[in-house]
């Protein structure tokens, strides 16, 4: 658990930092969202001391981060960010290796570490000659990844890891590391100013304005404890489609039927969005999904009725 | 495969030369004072070889000890993550850089005495500037988002200067090395006025009698050195695509 009490920071007349408390919960992916120069990367930099606030405590499983020289802390932080950073003059095993090299780990444990890493994030082992500037851009931010979970670190920061790559590949490396996430269990703190990209992967996410948190919420439930412009304004009035994102086929509770050859099928992992989007354009047409050899139909009443589940309790 | 032709090729062409140019000394003197019409095809005391020799002793020496200081000054300076010092060490190189290889070696003379020591301490004095130079520019020119990750991931200091910075300052630095280098190996004849051996001794000779044959002798070995120096480190500069 990563617990920040009372932090402040100003560089000269601007306040990053305005008396801001909040706790990461073991395990979970917090998103800090919020409009350029809120402060987001400023608080996600005084977690691994790039930054250090001018009041304020930080404690990582109840030890203040300062009982820790700032590189011997770093060490056992996974730090990635955007534009990836990686070493151009090391070969993408090297880039890896380094957080473990600095942690003097022994060769072998090193080679086995980083084939499981390559493997984990979807990259073939052929890549680990590889320099930096003979892959693609979401290769790299993999790489990049990698890099950050390699000395197995309990805790991630990630400062808009996924900002500089292509909508197209970014949306892939974000399912991707959805998929990781659930099955590593890290403690991240993950920096955005991409809405969708919030949604997506917080388990909570904490609206950051001038400073402060304005709101700390669930994704479904973002923008509903307490009636605020600002937020409504950020989460914009479209957002209930936006969180549709979140849930499968598999989360609705459906009627089963008999399927019929002209009905219209999703897979069952499509997201709610999809099926929506499908719904709309489907007409009359039936829109199914097979669940474990059962057909089900799909409607836009069980979508709603979900939505007002999720999001109103 | 043409690239290698061109880089190595084109080392070997003058190497060969400069080979050709010792070992046949006497018949292309003979041949150039018949061409000119004057000059003496007289052999002189010191056979070229031994010159040029002496002249590469001169300019190594100078050089190395100016690699050595100028990139241990370039990473203390780095080190000391202090932008006036930065600045000022430059300012006072090229303010340094400003007063003329003949004005160096004739204000050592009267502190160091005739022979090699004045042109050596000219020599390294003009080859720390443009090293120390491309050293920092080199370190300055490592992008924000490395050396943030660098410091992210838990490097120290030192560390983020010799494995991070310094590796991917190292092409400019290279650079830096090259032009001392090729400036080392032509302003090394200036030493022959003050009593020190190299290719500068025919040159002045030459100049002294009005001999074009010697000067032409002492001068083409010069440029053809400076040619295979340019093109050995260029060739040995690593190659990177700049993300």
């Amino acid at each position: 658990m990563i617990k920040l009490s009372h932090m402040t920071k100003t560089y000269g007349a601007i306040t990053a930092l305005d008396d801001l408390s909040l706790e990461v919960r073991n395990g979970e992916c917090l998103v800090l969202i919020g409009p350029s120069g809120c402060g987001k990367s400023t608080l996600l930099k005084t977690i691994n001391r790039l930054v250090e606030p001018d009041a304020g405590e930080i404690t990582i499983h109840q030890k203040p981060i300062h009982d820790y020289a700032p590189e011997v802390l770093r060490r056992q932080i996974g730090y990635c960010i955007q534009g990836v950073g990686l070493f151009p003059h090391l070969s993408v095993s090297d880039n890896i290796a380094v957080v473990p090299r600095l942690l003097k780990w022994d060769e072998p444990k090193i080679q086995a570490r980083i084939d499981e890493l390559l493997t984990l994030t979807g990259l073939p082992l052929s890549y680990k000659t590889k320099r930096p500037h003979q892959l693609s851009g979401g290769e790299a931010q993999r790489v990049g990844v990698c890099r950050a979970l390699a000395a197995d670190p309990e805790v991630l920061l990630m400062d808009e890891p996924f900002g500089a790559v292509d909508p197209m590949t970014r949306e892939q490396i974000q399912l991707a590391f959805r998929e990781l996430q659930r099955r590593l269990k890290k403690t991240v703190l993950f920096v955005t100013h991409d809405l969708e990209e919030a949604i997506l992967l917080g388990d909570r996410i904490a609206l950051m304005h001038r400073g402060k948190i304005l709101e700390l919420s669930t994704p479904e439930s973002l923008g509903q404890s307490t009636p605020n412009e600002t937020v409504n304004q950020f989460i914009g009035a479209d957002y209930a489609l936006r969180i549709l994102r979140r849930s499968t086929l598999e989360d609705l509770k459906l009627t089963a039927v008999q399927p019929q050859t002209e009905d219209r099928r999703l897979e069952s992992t499509s997201s709610l969005k999809e099926a929506l989007a499908v719904l709309l354009e489907s007409g009359n047409q039936r829109v199914i999904t097979v669940i474990d050899h059962q057909a089900y139909r799909v409607d836009v009443g069980d979508i709603m009725a979900h939505l007002q589940a999720v999001r109103y309790g | 495969m043409a690239k290698y032709i061109k880089t190595w090729g084109l080392t070997l062409i003058y190497g060969l030369s400069l080979v050709w140019w010792l070992a046949d000394t006497s018949r292309i003197k003979a041949q150039l004072v018949e061409w000119f019409g004057i000059g003496s095809p007289l052999i002189e005391r010191t056979p070229l070889s031994t010159l040029v020799w002496q002249h590469i002793t001169l300019v190594s020496i100078a050089t190395l000890a100016a690699i050595l200081v100028g990139i241990g000054l370039g990473l203390a300076v780095r080190l000391s993550r202090s932008e006036e010092l930065e600045s000022l060490v430059i300012r006072f190189g090229a303010l340094g850089e400003t007063i003329p290889s003949a004005a160096v070696i004739a204000l050592s003379v009267p502190l160091l005495g005739y022979g090699n020591e004045p042109i050596l301490l000219a020599l390294f004095l003009y080859a720390i500037l443009p090293i120390v130079r491309n050293t920092l520019s080199g370190l300055n020119s490592v992008a924000p988002d490395i050396t943030e990750a660098a410091k992210g991931m838990g490097f120290t200091e030192i560390q983020q200067v010799f494995k991070v910075e310094f590796p991917l300052a190292f092409p400019t630095l290279i650079a830096g090395i090259r032009t001392a280098l090729v400036i080392n190996i032509s302003a090394a004849t200036l030493g022959a006025t003050v009593g020190a051996g190299g290719l500068g001794v025919p040159i002045i000779a030459g100049i002294r009698t009005s001999d074009p044959v010697l000067v032409l002798i002492g001068s083409v070995p010069v440029i053809l050195m400076a040619l295979v120096a340019d093109r050995v480190l260029r060739s040995i500069t690593p190659q990177r695509s700049i993300p």
